[in-house]
């Protein structure tokens, strides 16, 4: 039902374009691991960066966006390396709330986490699997030119993964700014 | 009519006794003639009833009238008294109960007068139907005849015997069970074969039939009862005393048709309260209660399972007989048929006999006899005890070969025990004193060889008339019978010479009374003389008798040499008597005979072991055993003590008068050989005293129950037999265990074989020896010898070796012994040798695991026996080869590790350990390392080898449940490995 869900996303977007026009944007965040066990394992967090690419339905933006994640940390017990990555794809929107100098804005994005974990530990099996996951996002938004803006976003990652037994959500809070501009 | 003729015929039985041979002319009243004659005039008589006993009388008066003699008439009532001391407080002396008594079967055919019989004819001899003679079984024997059990109509007996195809007609007595109660027993030990193992696994008669033809069974006897099921054991009875239409074997099998006598009972009609057979006598429930009882049985308190017997989960068939031999083969092919269609083999126990010659109750016989008597007198009639009939050597044409033949029927797994009799009196005879009469012995046997020269042998009369036992008052006249059987066809002279000097003389040919003429006393008596029989075409041997008694002019009374008159006693003078016996011409090897023989009021009354003229000179105390006992396809029984008191349900302890030594033969055991010097008998087993089911049809008195009230004590030879058909049960048993049903070799070789010979079995020779046969039954010998195993074997993988170490426990492993029958095992581990100066012992030497510390470098030898509880086995040798050994890695240690990446947990145990600082003068090459599942006692497994430096190794890859117990162990370059250290988590 969430793949659906994104899959409508994925096609209203050209839909977008033709109404809209396009804009893309670019971020470098830092993500933590939410989770705590994980943050034992692989630390606080790491950073991410994001790329995206957008358009205008009226006032609500929509932006397709990826990025890149990874973490390596050591295992608890035998402190052996481990890594944890990830590659989002997600549909984001946002609605700015006022006009002026700075623009707040609040969002929500929703896609799949394409993850690994990768051991050197021989007793720990590597894995590849996709996640679910949204992320609620509120930010400011800096115009600097015409057509061009700069922002500053704060978002939390949901995304459960289930590799193996254990449930754990790899995602986490993220402080990004980032750089947008309309073709 | 035919009821009359009937009665007729039984008055006749006790009328025929009481009429003295005629002095001249005995050729004249041969008894069947008689017999026949009153069938044939039985329509002047008018009898039924208890009317008989008048007529008894009448015969007695008229006899005694015609014989100038002055009878009394019988006391009816004393006559009663007296057979109640041999049947049984119950018995009522009545026409019908007299009859019986005589051998008259209870029931007719066609309204007929019928008498159980055993026909030998040529042929199938269907022919007999066309005489009225309804036949029952027809058993073929190996010398050219066959032999018909059958009722036969007296009628019809003349016209039968004077067919050609006829050989013999024998009006069948009736057998006796081989009971001794009264006999002294002694000993101290309550020591009986089944308590030698309690055969928790191994041997119970399962898959097994015993059978039993004796006087019935408490069928409700819980003894009988499979405590599983709650059913009954007893798979079938066939009570041949009570005919039901319809319900007889041959209504149920049509392998049976010409059973149509009796009513048979199922499993299902007794586990159904349908069975009314009784066992109103209780000897065939104590018979079967010994041979195939569980011990299920119990009352007053007592637990169960304290009287078993030998075979406690065999199936049981009883045949509750009427006694007559015809019936008792008969019973035989039941129990045989009745098991084959069950699928199983059987073993029929026999405790019953003739005894050594009649007793009260018997019939008579008629011998259709080649010889001199042929052209004359074609039957005749035995009104004599059977005993001089019997050859005694397995040979006769009517008693042993229809027995042999059904055994011959069935084949291997078939098989007949027999008890051998309660005859003997194998301490008494010592003692010929002659001042202490009577002497309660049996009846007595001499030998003798002609071709060595005249043969002399002496007894002394015993004076009857002097003493009180039995009371006088019973007797009516007393004779001392011989009877002789001579090998070949010898001439012989017999000089009889009284205590007063008068001498008799008979010799071949020679059917004669030769009587002492009335004149001044003192008188001696008269004898009678049949020396006139040719040789028997069975055995080629030759039969005589000769009978001492009273002098036929006595209504005269000698005593003290005075004569009284008038009186009714008779008896040949007191004192010793010779006899010489000589051959005239050829002359061999003889056998004779002798017992008292009395009769009182009709009823002839030879006690078969009481006799009170004892041979004193020439006096041969063998050869007892002399009805088809005899045959070598039977198992004959001696009897030996085991036990001289019981604990009795008044709560007291009896015991009997006398007592001979415990553990030797019973006084009552009749002595074998064969009279053709065959082995007999067989084996011996315990026979006194002996605690079995007590059926609950039975009048019992308390001292003759055992403390539990539902067992009782009873001793004789019937006692012993039982124990080895229980045996033989046992021994198929194992045989059927491997897949294979013995032969009667087989049997008898294990019994044989088997058998335990003491000092009280060699005492009387051999063995084989007439008393104990080959010595006396040892189931235990079922039990083979168990095997011992010793191994030792690496403490860490269970591998066999042979490596120990100094200064360490090595165990000793026996667990690997075993029983081929699954008995309990005992261990006995020794150290037959060990290195010069070393003091090791070998510590829980008695257990399967023992324990050895070698305290020096060497070899060490160790020996184990186990033990079955009878048997020790071979030894088994275990070679150990004692190292010093390297010492273990030092402070090995285990630590449980749970490593995780936040989403998979694996789980890890470290192990660590040092170099150990003792081994500086070793040079370790790698450490080994074991492990097993936490808490097992398996074998460990090799999971690492790791090289010398190495001082740490994780096992990978463990769920969550995995626990496990680690060694290490270093090795050196050389490859001897230090024994482990041992860790875990």
């Amino acid at each position: 039902m969430r793949k659906l869900l994104v899959i409508m996303l994925f096609l209203a977007l050209p839909a977008g374009i033709f109404a809209g026009g396009l804009f893309g944007e670019l971020s470098l965040g830092y993500r933590t691991q939410g989770d705590s066990t994980l943050r034992d394992v692989y630390g606080g967090g790491a950073l991410q960066p994001t790329l995206g690419i957008g358009t205008h339905l009226g006032k609500i933006h929509l932006v397709l966006t990826t990025g890149y994640f990874t973490n390596s940390g050591k295992t608890l017990g035998l402190e052996e390396k481990t890594t944890l990555s990830y590659i989002p794809l997600f549909v984001k929107a946002f609605y700015p709330l006022a006009k002026g100098n700075l623009h707040p804005y609040v969002g929500l994005g929703a896609g799949f986490l394409f993850y690994k974990v990768k051991n050197e530990s021989e007793g720990l099996e590597d894995v590849s699997k996709s996640a679910f996951g949204f992320e609620p996002e509120v930010g400011v938004c800096k115009p600097i030119a015409q057509g061009r803006a700069a922002f500053l976003s704060l978002s939390y990652l949901f995304a459960n993964a289930k590799p193996f037994e254990t449930t754990r959500n790899i995602g986490g809070l993220k402080v990004a700014v980032g750089f947008r501009a309309r073709f | 009519m035919r009821t009359k003729v009937l009665l007729a015929l039984g008055v006749f039985l006790v009328a025929a006794f009481l009429v003295p041979t005629p002095k001249k002319t005995p050729k004249a009243t041969p008894a069947l003639r008689a017999l026949l004659a009153l069938y044939h005039n039985a329509g002047t008589w008018t009898l039924n009833g208890d009317q008989v006993l008048k007529v008894a009388e009448r015969i007695v008066k008229k006899r005694a009238r015609r014989a100038h003699r002055r009878m009394k008439a019988p006391n009816w009532k004393k006559l009663e008294k007296a057979l109640r001391k041999v049947y049984g407080k119950s018995f009522r002396l009545t026409g019908d109960s007299l009859l019986k008594l005589v051998g008259k079967r209870d029931y007719t055919i066609g309204g007929s007068d019928v008498y159980a019989a055993l026909i030998a004819v040529n042929g199938d001899g269907d022919f007999l139907k066309s005489y009225g003679v309804k036949i029952h079984g027809r058993y073929a024997t190996d010398k050219g005849f066959t032999l018909i059990t059958a009722d036969m109509p007296i009628s019809s007996a003349e016209k039968i015997l004077r067919d050609d195809r006829v050989r013999r007609v024998i009006v069948t007595q009736r057998m006796i069970p081989t009971l001794n109660k009264s006999v002294p027993a002694t000993g101290a030990a309550k020591i009986r074969l089944r308590q030698y193992g309690d055969f928790p696994k191994g041997y119970t008669g399962e898959g097994v039939v015993i059978g039993d033809v004796d006087t019935g069974i408490d069928w409700s006897h819980e003894d009988f009862i499979d405590p599983g099921t709650g059913k009954t054991r007893i798979k079938y009875i066939w009570d041949q005393t009570i005919d039901t239409p319809g319900q007889t074997p041959a209504d149920s099998d049509p392998d049976l048709p010409s059973f149509n006598y009796g009513t048979e009972w199922t499993a299902d009609d007794i586990d159904n309260g349908l069975c009314t057979e009784t066992d109103d006598d209780a000897h065939g429930t104590h018979v079967m209660g010994i041979a195939a009882g569980n011990g299920y049985a119990t009352g007053n308190g007592y637990h169960r399972w304290r009287y078993i017997g030998m075979a406690p989960k065999a199936d049981i068939i009883m045949v509750k007989t009427d006694w007559y031999i015809s019936s008792i083969v008969d019973g035989i092919k039941y129990i045989f048929e009745k098991a084959k269609d069950m699928g199983k083999p059987a073993v029929v126990n026999l405790s019953l006999g003739y005894g050594f010659f009649m007793e009260p109750g018997g019939g008579f016989g008629i011998c259709h006899y080649p010889g001199p008597y042929d052209s004359n007198y074609p039957y005749y009639s035995g009104l004599y005890p059977y005993g001089y009939f019997f050859p005694a050597d397995g040979t006769d044409d009517w008693l042993t070969p229809s027995v042999e033949s059904v055994i011959d029927e069935y084949g291997p797994g078939y098989f007949v025990v027999k008890a051998a009799g309660n005859d003997g009196h194998w301490n008494t005879y010592t003692d010929r004193s002659g001042g202490d009469y009577p002497y309660t012995v049996g009846a007595e046997h001499a030998q003798g060889d002609l071709s060595q020269g005249p043969f002399t042998l002496k007894w002394t009369q015993y004076d009857y008339m002097n003493h009180p036992y039995p009371p006088s008052s019973w007797l009516w006249y007393w004779e001392t019978h011989f009877a002789f059987w001579f090998e070949g066809n010898p001439s012989v002279r017999i000089t009889v010479t009284g205590p007063n000097g008068t001498t008799y003389v008979g010799q071949s040919g020679d059917y004669n009374w030769v009587w002492q003429p009335y004149g001044p006393p003192p008188y001696d008596g008269d004898v009678a003389f049949d020396l006139s029989y040719g040789p028997a075409y069975f055995n080629g041997d030759t039969f005589g008798w000769l009978d001492v008694t009273y002098s036929y002019n006595a209504w005269y009374y000698y005593y003290n040499n005075y004569m009284y008159l008038p009186y009714y006693y008779y008896q040949p003078h007191p004192g010793e008597w010779t006899m010489k016996v000589e051959a005239v011409s050829g002359g061999g090897p003889f056998d004779v005979y002798q017992h008292d023989y009395l009769m009182y009021y009709g009823i002839p009354y030879a006690v078969s072991y009481v006799t009170y003229s004892p041979i004193t000179y020439n006096y041969d105390y063998s050869k007892y055993i002399i009805d088809f006992g005899v045959s070598d396809k039977l198992i004959t029984v001696g009897s030996w003590n085991t036990k001289w008191y019981w604990l009795a349900s008044d709560n007291n302890y009896y015991t009997y008068m006398t007592q001979p030594w415990i553990g030797t033969i019973s006084e009552f055991s009749s002595p074998g050989p064969t009279r053709d010097g065959r082995q007999k008998p067989d084996i011996a087993a315990p026979g006194e005293i002996i605690i079995s089911s007590a059926s609950s049809n039975a009048v019992w008195s308390p001292s003759d129950l055992a403390e539990d009230g539902v067992h009782a004590q009873m001793s004789g030879t019937s006692m012993a037999a039982p124990h080895v058909t229980g045996a033989v049960a046992l021994i198929i048993q194992k045989y059927l265990k491997k897949g294979r049903v013995p032969n009667l070799n087989q049997i008898k070789g294990k019994i044989e074989g088997w058998a335990r010979v003491d000092l009280h079995v060699r005492g009387y020779g051999g063995p084989p020896n007439k008393g104990f046969g080959y010595g006396k039954l040892d189931v235990v010998y079922l039990k083979e010898k168990p095997v011992a195993v010793a191994q030792h074997e690496t403490e860490l993988t269970k591998v066999k070796t042979s490596v120990i170490f100094v200064g360490h426990k090595a165990l000793l492993d026996g667990s690997a012994s075993y029983d081929p029958d699954e008995f309990p095992l005992t261990y006995s581990w020794t150290l037959e040798s060990k290195p010069a100066g070393s003091s090791a012992v070998i510590d829980k030497a008695d257990q399967e695991v023992a324990e050895l510390t070698p305290d020096v470098p060497g070899t060490y030898k160790v020996k184990l026996v186990v033990n079955n509880g009878v048997w020790d086995s071979d030894p088994a040798y275990l070679t150990l080869e004692a190292r010093v050994p390297i010492n273990p890695p030092a402070n090995f240690k285990v630590e449980r590790i749970e490593n995780t990446n936040g989403f998979q947990t694996e789980y890890v145990n470290k192990l660590t350990w040092e170099a150990n600082p003792e081994n500086s003068d070793v040079k370790v090459a790698k450490y080994r390392i074991y492990r097993r599942v936490k808490g097992s006692a398996g074998a460990m497994e090799l999971i690492a080898e790791v090289s010398a430096g190495t001082y740490q190794y994780l096992d990978r890859g463990l769920g969550a449940n995995d626990y496990y117990e680690y060694a290490i162990t270093a090795v050196d370059e050389d490859g001897n490995e230090s024994l482990p250290a041992y860790g875990s988590n």
